[in-house]
């Protein structure tokens, strides 16, 4: 295999003296996907946020094709190829839609032109402010913004969250392209069967630390363990194939 | 240790308050020290009643922001109006001393009990600057409404008389010393008393987890301005001390150098242990008479880089660092150290 | 002109005046404070070293207020750029009372040695010959270095403005203000940034301090003088926005001169008045971040 993009190994990480995921390892290639799942309060959003950099971290090591940065602060890791679009979506208030793309302009194939082509409902409000989108287009935002910084991977932390069906499909379908244009991703997402629709592979967490860890294809297949880590009894699927 | 009996009750409160805070040689020395200065140090007695109504002041800070986490530069504004108050008492009223003090407590509640529900909607640099605010205010009415305060030149010419009509003050400032430290002790006693209260471990729950406080349906404002006001009052009593002993009272308690200086001294000495205020005012404002007499300058220059070092080595003050010393000495000793306790 | 109305509007310009003075000194610490939440409580210090930069210049090069201004500015920044490097590293993780004691700490270091320095005399700079004097400005007799003043501090907000709102620093700047972990995240130097943001607020300060003399005596206790008047225009325009600072330091600066001149020796008591009413009111400030 070639040489894996990001590489986790013993990673234990939390806030002040609390410890909220512990032994986190996993690997993931060039262009690949992969889910993280698991119920509320499990660790998911505090395992985006170590990558990131914006927690504490007590062990661990954690690389980019090759290059170590636990060490490194958070806008160093953006230089090496790490996107995020957290889970609160972040979007700058002060700033416009088209200088929430600008300030994380990093060279790459990526640019706000390009991205606007892609968001036709941003490109209307690219002179809006920050604050005057709504959730849906603020998510866009987000993306949109973590794709500006040209990433080798992109951390999505439950994109889909809160938002109309409709763009729940528009959405989805972009994150499929990211797949096809060789941008890996790591996506946090309530939604289980779309994030098992759309990431190859994935991981469960429970309690902070990994449960599971395999191909999404098989807990489709055989959702046992998705209802006892994940509680999927009675959940709709939106999409029922990738 | 023997029992209380249940028909006791203030007794067991007490017993209670101090036991409760762990009783070592701090709570010994520390009056030892205070009696002993009287007999080894006579002709500084002026200065040692500073040193005690400073401390009394900045223990009332304490209560305020080490158990509060009220974040204030105005403890001043209370020192002064229990100053000015009790002044105006003796002036217009009676020279009898201790009806000053409970003067001066009171008209320093009333401004806690007025500001308190005000200012206490917001925390941080806003609460800061409210306060300062508020001081500020109050500086300038005093300068403005002389008939009332005298304005800059404050107000004098009154007579204390004997405490208890049987001590007399005198030039030596004997008297002065002892009743300083009396009403120093009660008002410690009544602190020790507050703070191991329930409602005293309220207060210091909603400093450390406010969120889990009101969760818990604890009334937050009330229990704030309640610490707020007593913390006043305490302030007030100092005012009054220090108009009744020095005989004068002016705009310059009103600054926010006085309460600046407090907050030093608690920096110097560690806030939320009581003993900090003890430690600190006492080296701070020993040191600022010495050193300010020699020059104003240089002082002021040490005492800048004395902050900054302070703050960069020492944010829990020297009792912090004296409480790290025990540890390391009870670590070496072989003596565990049992967390498990109640 | 009438007057009173003469009065009242020489009153209102020379409000202006001050109040750009004090926009100048505070935008800096409006900016510290809202990018890394850093309570600087020794940056009046900084406006009171330009002061004293532009005195030496003036005194042994024989520099005029102009030409002292650059040295000014430039000493400061010095200043401020060693400063931000080295004691500020401390100050950063630490609670907002510890920043207030350290930094009153650093205040009471510049006092203390501006006075070893300089010495305690008060000092205002020389206005040039052709800014002193008084102009007729639409019927109303005003004094030319005010004009001079208004129009300089003018054009410096102009500037700052400018570079705030259009340019690719200013976004970022902006972005950091919002939300600096989410700027951190986003590949900015928010670190980097702010020294910059710093050192420069400090040569604002450093203009404010020289060009504001007349108004603001130049003494070793200036940096404590005008801090609550400082922290004042910062709390209630809003931390971080430099638009709540400009109208902050302007209806300050009226409001002083204004009740200064009703009540001679109480005229404080209003403004202090006023800003607690704000304050209460909107404890965010006027113009909060969001």
């Amino acid at each position: 295999m070639a040489e894996p993009l990001l590489e986790v190994a013993g990673v234990r990480a939390g806030y002040g003296d609390a410890v909220v995921i512990d032994d986190i390892g996993f690997s993931l290639g060039q262009g690949e996907s992969l889910a993280v799942l698991g119920r509320n309060g499990m660790g998911k959003t505090t395992l985006i946020l170590t990558l990131m950099g914006a927690t504490r971290l007590m062990g661990g090591q954690m690389s980019l094709r090759g290059t170590r940065f636990e060490r490194l602060p958070s806008n160093r890791r953006v230089a090496l190829g790490l996107g995020w679009a957290p889970q609160e979506r972040g979007i700058f208030a002060s700033l416009t839609v088209e200088e929430n793309l600008l300030v994380a302009a990093r060279p790459g194939p990526w640019n706000a032109t390009r991205l606007l082509d892609m968001f036709p409902s941003l490109a209307q409000r690219r002179r809006n402010f920050g604050n005057q989108l709504s959730g849906g287009e603020q998510q866009m935002l987000a993306i949109a913004r973590a794709l500006m910084t040209n990433p080798a991977l992109l951390l999505l932390d439950e994109p889909l969250e809160g938002l109309a069906p409709i763009i729940i499909e528009e959405l989805t379908a972009t994150i499929r392209r990211l797949a096809d244009e060789g941008v890996g991703f790591i996506l946090v997402e309530q939604h289980t069967q779309l994030a098992l629709g759309l990431a190859r592979r994935t991981i469960i967490l429970e309690r902070g630390r990994i449960v599971f860890e395999g191909d999404s294809r098989g807990l489709i297949d055989d959702p046992a363990l998705l209802v006892r880590f994940v509680g999927l009894r009675g959940e709709r699927s939106l999409i029922t194939q990738p | 240790m023997t029992t209380i009996p249940s028909d006791r009750p203030i007794a067991a409160s007490l017993r209670g308050a101090f036991t409760a805070h762990r009783l070592n040689w701090m709570d010994v020395g520390i009056w030892v020290v205070a009696i002993g200065a009287y007999f080894v140090v006579p002709t500084y007695l002026s200065l040692g009643t500073t040193v005690l109504i400073m401390i009394l002041f900045t223990l009332s800070l304490d209560l305020a922001v080490g158990y509060g986490g009220i974040d204030t530069l105005g403890q001043g504004a209370f020192f002064g109006v229990g100053g000015y108050a009790s002044a105006y008492w003796a002036l217009n009223v009676t020279g009898e001393p201790i009806s000053g003090l409970v003067v001066g407590a009171v008209a320093a509640a009333i401004l806690g009990i007025i500001t308190g529900p005000i200012i206490l909607r917001a925390r941080g640099l806003t609460l800061i600057m409210l306060t300062l605010a508020i001081t500020s205010m109050l500086e300038e009415f005093a300068v403005t409404a002389k008939s009332i305060t005298g304005g800059d030149d404050g107000l004098t010419g009154y007579h204390i008389l004997p405490v208890l009509g049987l001590f007399r003050f005198d030039i030596y400032f004997r008297t002065a010393y002892f009743y300083a430290l009396i009403v120093l002790a009660i008002a410690f006693v009544i602190a020790r008393i507050v703070v191991n209260s329930p409602f005293g471990l309220t207060v210091r729950g909603i400093r450390e987890n406010p969120v889990r406080m009101r969760l818990l349906g604890v009334p937050i404002r009330t229990r704030l301005i309640g610490l707020y006001t007593l913390s006043g009052a305490m302030a007030g009593v100092a005012g009054a001390l220090s108009a009744q002993v020095t005989g004068l009272i002016g705009t310059d308690t009103l600054t926010f150098l006085v309460s600046g200086n407090a907050l030093i001294s608690l920096i110097l000495g560690g806030f939320g242990r009581l003993y900090g205020a003890f430690l600190g005012a006492a080296l701070f404002y020993i040191f600022s008479d010495r050193a300010a007499a020699i020059d104003p300058f240089h002082w002021l220059l040490g005492l800048g880089i004395l902050l900054i070092l302070a703050v960069r080595f020492m944010p829990n003050g020297l009792i912090g660092l004296t409480e790290q010393f025990q540890l390391f000495r009870d670590r070496r000793g072989g003596r565990g150290l049992d967390r498990s306790g109640p | 002109m009438s007057d009173i109305l003469q009065t009242w509007a020489a009153l209102t310009f020379n409000g202006i005046s001050f109040g750009m003075i004090l926009f100048l000194i505070s935008s800096g610490l409006t900016v510290t404070l809202g990018v890394m939440r850093l309570v600087n409580l020794a940056h009046c210090g900084f406006a009171m070293i330009g002061g004293y930069f532009a005195m030496a210049a003036v005194d042994y090069l024989g520099f005029g207020l102009l030409a002292s201004l650059p040295v000014a500015i430039v000493g400061t920044m010095i200043v401020a750029a060693v400063i931000e490097r080295t004691l500020f590293r401390w100050v950063y993780g630490v609670t907002e009372l510890s920043q207030i004691l350290m930094t009153i700490g650093l205040a009471f270091v510049m006092v203390a040695l501006c006075n070893i320095i300089f010495g305690p005399l008060l000092h205002a700079l020389p206005i040039p010959g052709w800014l002193t004097g008084n102009l007729d400005v639409a019927g109303v007799v005003v004094s030319t270095y005010r004009c001079f003043l208004i129009v300089v501090a003018g054009l410096i907000a102009i500037g700052i403005w400018y570079v705030v709102e259009g340019t690719d620093f200013g976004a970022r700047l902006r972005a950091s203000v919002d939300n600096p972990r989410m700027a951190r995240c986003a590949g900015i130097n928010v670190r980097r940034i702010f020294s910059f943001t710093f050192t420069v607020g400090c040569g604002l300060a450093a203009v404010g301090g020289v060009l504001g003399s007349q108004m603001l005596p130049i003494e070793p206790f200036y940096a404590l003088n005008y801090l609550i008047l400082v922290l004042i225009v910062v709390a209630t325009g809003g931390l971080g926005s430099l638009k709540g600072s400009f109208t902050a330091a302007l209806i300050i600066g009226v409001i002083d001169t204004w009740g200064r001149y009703i009540l001679p020796s109480g005229g404080g008591f209003v403004m202090y008045a006023i800003v607690l009413v704000v304050l209460l009111a909107r404890p965010q400030g006027l113009f909060a971040r969001a």
